[in-house]
């Protein structure tokens, strides 16, 4: 393992149970994991289209026959399944956030930070393309990305904004609300991928602090009976339990427990000199030797009543 | 609903939301189904992707050796006339893929060549 990602993961290793399993994912590169867009096939179909052409394609679960592993194609971007919008490359845990989120046909909802847009089409999907998806990127060259991947999904209801997250105009509100941060991405260093910046700071942003401004801004758009989903690819606590501590700090929050039939850790309730509230036991964390995917944490917000 | 632009027309699902989404400065908006070129509107490939299988007429379905053969030479030529115009091209196996122009006894591939060359078909 590179030192410098076992100096990373090692300041976890108190928290990440099985941690030396832990490490021999981090080792592995991730399964490649494909979504089926329902917007414009069915899983059946693109299994056996799949499977005639000699790929082996294995569902990730019963549950969720929409979730495939390609245990033999490394670049999924290359079938012509990925050119008609059949198939989205998306890590599992990726896909979690939208089902979490479990939007409603016919509501509000907003991606704060939606680049490249693989959970925002899903949110399309399981609104069945009804209602409004608003998907915000602040990066102008995110946004092309963006529509091009909510273009070849075949996402109708979407309109793609370009405001700073923690600045969205405040006279919206939202049924459903996704904020999956910009985070230190240490979730996603997997099989020799190495983290650029393996720390909470980049460049002169400070992660923590705009994460929490961006999860106070969406909870202040929620609307009164909303659901909100705070979610990071990291393991960082300063960048999960904290940042939503911060929250159930500031604001009427309460977090709402799941259960997404995949293996999940509960938030922690302290890490090194800071304790977390009780309540953060319902968020989740993902670790990639127990879903083999990307590492995530995951909260469900809602307005205390 | 159908919003127009000065060169293309977007599909947007219509929602009693929409009157929130009209307050936005928007980048993007729904998808775009038809665009103008030189005098023609043209529909687009996600579009005919989408809504090209409910088509009765100006279909053409294509076995895979000529796809290839449509990848590699940008044009096939046709035994009967087809007359000109817009085609969707359909792939057996795979469905709709896009749209082919006909002109002069051939059909030419109005997918841009790049999405569909490096495919794994």
């Amino acid at each position: 393992m590179d030192v410098l990602m076992a100096f990373v993961f090692d300041e976890y290793m108190d928290f990440i149970p099985d941690y030396r399993l832990f490490r021999e994912a981090v080792n592995r590169p991730p399964p490649v994991h494909v979504r089926v867009n329902r917007l414009k096939a069915r899983p059946e179909v693109v299994i056996a289209s799949m499977g005639s052409r000699g790929i082996k394609v294995v569902p990730v679960s019963e549950r969720f026959p929409s979730f495939l592993i390609l245990e033999n194609v490394s670049h999924p971007g290359n079938l012509p399944e990925y050119h008609l919008g059949h198939i989205h490359p998306q890590a599992l845990s990726s896909c979690l956030a939208a089902l979490i989120l479990a939007p409603s046909p016919g509501s509000r909802a907003l991606d704060m930070c939606a680049a490249p847009g693989g959970k925002t089409a899903f949110i399309s999907e399981l609104m069945q393309n009804t209602g409004l998806v608003v998907a915000n990127e602040l990066v102008p060259a995110r946004q092309s990305p963006l529509g091009h991947t909510l273009t070849r999904l075949g996402v109708m209801n979407a309109v793609v904004t370009g405001y700073q997250a923690q600045e969205f105009p405040m006279r919206n509100r939202f049924d459903f609300i996704l904020a999956d941060v910009p985070c230190s991405g240490e979730g996603g260093f997997r099989g020799g991928k190495q983290p650029k910046k393996p720390v909470s700071k980049r460049g002169r942003v400070n992660l923590p602090e705009l994460q929490k401004r961006i999860l106070m801004r969406g909870f202040d758009m929620l609307a009164e009976r909303g659901v909100m989903v705070y979610s990071t690819c990291t393991y960082n606590p300063d960048e999960n339990e904290a940042v939503v501590q911060h929250l159930l700090e500031q604001r009427n929050a309460e977090l709402l427990p799941f259960q997404t039939g995949f293996k999940q850790e509960s938030g922690l309730l302290s890490w090194k000199t800071e304790c977390y509230d009780s309540r953060l036991t319902v968020a989740a964390r993902f670790y990639p030797h127990r879903v083999d995917s990307v590492g995530f944490f995951m909260a469900r917000i809602c307005r205390r009543n | 609903m159908l919003l127009k632009t000065s060169r293309s027309w977007h599909f947007l699902s219509k929602s009693v939301h929409l009157e929130q989404a009209a307050r936005l400065k928007a980048v993007q908006a729904g998808l775009k189904a038809f665009e103008r070129v030189g005098s023609f509107i043209k529909p687009t490939t996600r579009f005919i992707q989408i809504f090209g299988s409910h088509a009765t007429k100006a279909v053409m379905e294509i076995d895979k050796p000529q796809l290839m053969k449509l990848l590699r030479e940008e044009r096939i030529l046709l035994d009967d006339d087809w007359g000109q115009g817009y085609v969707i091209l359909a792939v057996a196996g795979y469905g709709v893929i896009g749209l082919g122009l006909l002109v002069g006894g051939q059909v030419r591939s109005q997918v841009r060549a790049r999405e569909l060359s490096g495919l794994d078909w």
